[in-house]
């Protein structure tokens, strides 16, 4: 450092150490539709682009309108490792369609995410249009969405081992018409034994599965309309240590 | 920059205004008592179940005091500390100069919040020869199993010390009404949901855990001695390997943050805090001449665990050499800590079962994850025991009690036992449990030195005296309601010369 630079650091104030932290959020925007189980992830991605360790923290925030399953992010980052976080992003049925932004912060940076938020078209089946979808307990690697998300590769399982029944509900604010549910589970540990309810000032057993070895099993019944349809489970395949669902589907 | 310029910023995040609402929704605690002082602890987090406890990322000023009297009357220490950001707003104070082997009262201050008091107690002097020391073991709290029921008369107890076992919280989901609890009352958001892995949500969940007023209640009451089992990270992880297929350096990321809310949510001193995925929690604790205890990590330093974990009947990788549960370092200290360590008695606190059980099967089957899958340093622990009178071996994990003699030899019961274990069942986890297990029972069967089994939820209430301990097996009728009433289930005693659990 010749004679000069050393003054000039010595008389100015010492500048900000560069952020060691880079953001990046995936994707860029973000269509969403309404209903519990239609929510989207956001990748939140934090690079170590320093030559040390760090702890950083990515905060997000949303209009009321829009529900984060977290509004932070904190990790641990080696240096030069990269972290990505899902973070669950939905608009609860009856959210105003429109544009709406999701600010995420680290350090000195921040991305903004552009959220474009629709009904369910029309034609989407009965369990995008569910307003409510409960279960009477999950896992945290087997969510309930995981049942009524459309991908057959994920499934929601109930929390507790060896513990019969639990079951599995759709609710709609607004009567459907009900007439047929088919049930996709699991290849291995899947549903053995089940009843299909449906919700008439209380629960009737509309079809009743035994002894199902299918991966996926449709239920037909005479079309009655209700607000709710749910599945009771009985016992399972294998083990049968747990309820597990794929996908539930109404029409 | 002119100088208001320069002010203003710094200004705003060095002094913020102290939190509105009562920050000290977490309680306090103290924990690893020294003859002149203890650790205390506490956090702030006006909105526990917010990130970051509902706080800007901003640090507060805490004030602190000792006093020798429940009233503050008569302060012996006091002094202020900072509750920083970066360290989830926790609060660890290293009192020194204290009096050895009495009770203190402490408590908190940041604005006009006040925190409740808490009773400690240092341990005896270093050259003290106490006549007596009173201790518990308690471990596995599984928040979504069921009430802390066990905790609050925990809090009750006399006891110079409590030594936790690991499993302080579980990682996975939570439910709104709080699993098995079913607390409609909760209403906890749905990031209680996602499987802890992340620093903020692993802050979170210690928040959950540490707003249980029975747990607050077991913390005031008496100083904690720590150690962790798999939980506080990931069930059955060992070392750098998951349970589940990911890359290895993002479950390094994953212990790291783990760890770090692990030491930023207990009493613990400073030197032991992480460095990224490294925390050398392994400790000993002096009761005077009476006893040392040895606080273990199972955990940080193991060999994977053999053919692929879970209970084998035949597992030839078990007697590799170079397999180890301790980590060379750890074993090494603790050997020749045993062997030089003078006291009446060597406890060792920590995580998984020592005793050899057998399962049942042709070939008696044994589970890859305790002490039966590292036999190496088993047997060394268990020969140096057999050279120093006094080793008891405390241990939590499986959420049941057991009495266990220690040979060097299980396969020879009539060679005298060389120490003694006593594996305390859980706080919550697994819930209201039963007191005759037809497995346990099977265990007993193949593995006579099992001198007692049971499958209810409670702790192990312990004497020691210059020559005998006494442990009560505390337990309770259900934990998925509030309110049980506790009940002492057995009483054991083993001569510290003749080592040997005979029932009392």
């Amino acid at each position: 450092m010749n004679t000069t630079a050393a003054l000039l650091c010595a008389l100015l104030p010492a500048l900000p150490a560069p952020d060691p932290v880079h953001l990046t959020v995936n994707p860029h925007s973000l269509p969403l539709t309404t209903g519990p189980c239609n929510a989207r992830n956001l990748s939140v991605r934090l690079a170590n682009i320093s030559g040390r360790p760090v702890y950083a923290d990515a905060e997000l925030t949303a209009p009321k309108a829009l529900h984060l399953q977290r509004t932070l992010v904190s990790t641990w980052l080696p240096a030069g490792y990269t972290r990505a976080v899902p973070v669950r992003v939905g608009a609860a049925t009856g959210t105003p369609p429109g544009a709406y932004v999701i600010r995420v912060d680290s350090g000195s940076r921040h991305v903004d995410v552009p959220v474009t938020v629709a009904a369910p078209p029309p034609a989407a089946g009965l369990t995008t249009h569910a307003t409510g979808v409960t279960a009477a307990s999950f896992r945290a690697a087997n969510p309930i969405c995981d049942a009524a998300d459309g991908d057959p590769a994920t499934f929601w399982s109930d929390g507790t081992n060896r513990y019969w029944p639990d079951w599995y509900q759709l609710d709609w604010h607004t009567p459907v018409t009900a007439s047929r549910v088919d049930v996709t589970t699991p290849a291995e540990g899947g549903l053995r034994d089940w009843d299909v309810q449906v919700w008439a000032g209380d629960w009737q057993t509309v079809a009743s599965v035994r002894g199902n070895s299918a991966t996926t099993r449709t239920s037909e019944f005479p079309a009655r309309p209700t607000t709710a349809v749910r599945i009771l489970t009985l016992a399972a395949n294998g083990v049968n240590d747990l309820s597990r669902i794929a996908e539930l589907t109404v029409s | 920059m002119d100088r208001r310029g320069f002010l203003a910023l710094p200004l705003a995040t060095l002094t913020p205004a102290p939190p509105k609402a009562d920050p000290f929704t977490l309680g306090v605690a103290s924990g690893d008592p020294l003859p002149e002082g203890v650790v205390l602890w506490t956090r702030l987090a006006p909105r526990p179940f917010e990130p970051a406890g509902g706080l800007p990322k901003a640090d507060f000023p805490v004030r602190w005091q000792v006093a020798e009297d429940e009233g503050f009357g008569r302060i012996v220490k006091d002094g202020a500390t900072t509750a920083a950001a970066a360290y989830g707003h926790s609060v660890h104070v290293d009192v020194r100069g204290l009096e050895p082997g009495r009770d203190y009262f402490y408590r908190f201050r940041t604005g006009r919040h006040i925190s409740p008091a808490g009773r400690t107690r240092t341990a005896p002097a270093r050259t003290a020869r106490p006549e007596r020391m009173r201790f518990a073991i308690a471990s596995c709290q599984n928040y979504t199993d069921g009430w802390y029921t066990a905790l609050r008369h925990l809090a009750g107890e006399d006891l110079d010390v409590l030594f936790f076992l690991g499993d302080y919280l579980y990682e996975g989901a939570v439910t709104s009404a709080g699993g098995a609890r079913n607390d409609a009352s909760l209403r906890l958001p749905d990031t209680f949901e996602l499987a802890t892995d992340t620093l903020d949500l692993y802050r979170m969940r210690y928040a959950l855990y540490r707003t249980d007023p029975d747990l607050q209640a077991a913390h005031a009451a008496v100083p904690w001695a720590l150690t962790w089992d798999d939980h506080e990270v990931q069930d059955n992880y060992a070392a750098g390997v998951p349970r589940f297929e990911v890359p290895p350096a993002d479950f390094l990321v994953h212990r790291a943050n783990a760890y770090r809310a692990y030491w930023e949510n207990q009493p613990l001193r400073r030197p032991r805090q992480p460095a990224g995925p490294d925390m050398p929690l392994h400790r000993r604790l002096r009761f005077g001449d009476l006893a040392h205890a040895y606080l273990l990590d199972t955990r940080q330093y193991r060999t994977d665990q053999a053919c692929g974990d879970g209970i084998r009947d035949v597992c030839g990788e078990r007697d590799e050499p170079g397999r180890t549960l301790l980590g060379p370092g750890q074993r090494t200290w603790l050997l020749n800590g045993m062997a030089t360590s003078g006291a009446r008695w060597n406890l060792l606190a920590q995580q998984v079962m020592m005793a050899e059980c057998r399962y049942g099967g042709e070939a008696g089957r044994l589970d890859m994850d305790k002490w039966d899958g590292y036999p190496a340093d088993r047997a060394a622990i268990l020969g140096t025991a057999a050279r120093v009178p006094g080793t008891v071996v405390l241990t939590g994990d499986i959420h049941f009690n057991y009495a266990a003699d220690l040979r060097t030899d299980f396969a020879r019961p009539d060679t005298p036992p060389v120490a003694v274990e006593l594996v305390g069942t859980s706080l919550t986890s697994g819930g209201d449990g039963a007191d005759v297990v037809p497995k346990l029972q099977l265990q007993q069967r193949f593995s006579p030195h099992l001198r007692f089994t049971n499958g209810q939820r409670g702790y192990v209430r312990c004497e020691l005296t210059r020559d005998t301990l006494r442990a009560d097996f505390r337990v309770l009728s259900h934990v998925t309601r509030p309110g049980s009433p506790i009940t002492t289930r057995a009483t054991f005693v083993s001569e510290r010369a003749r080592p040997g659990l005979v029932p009392a």
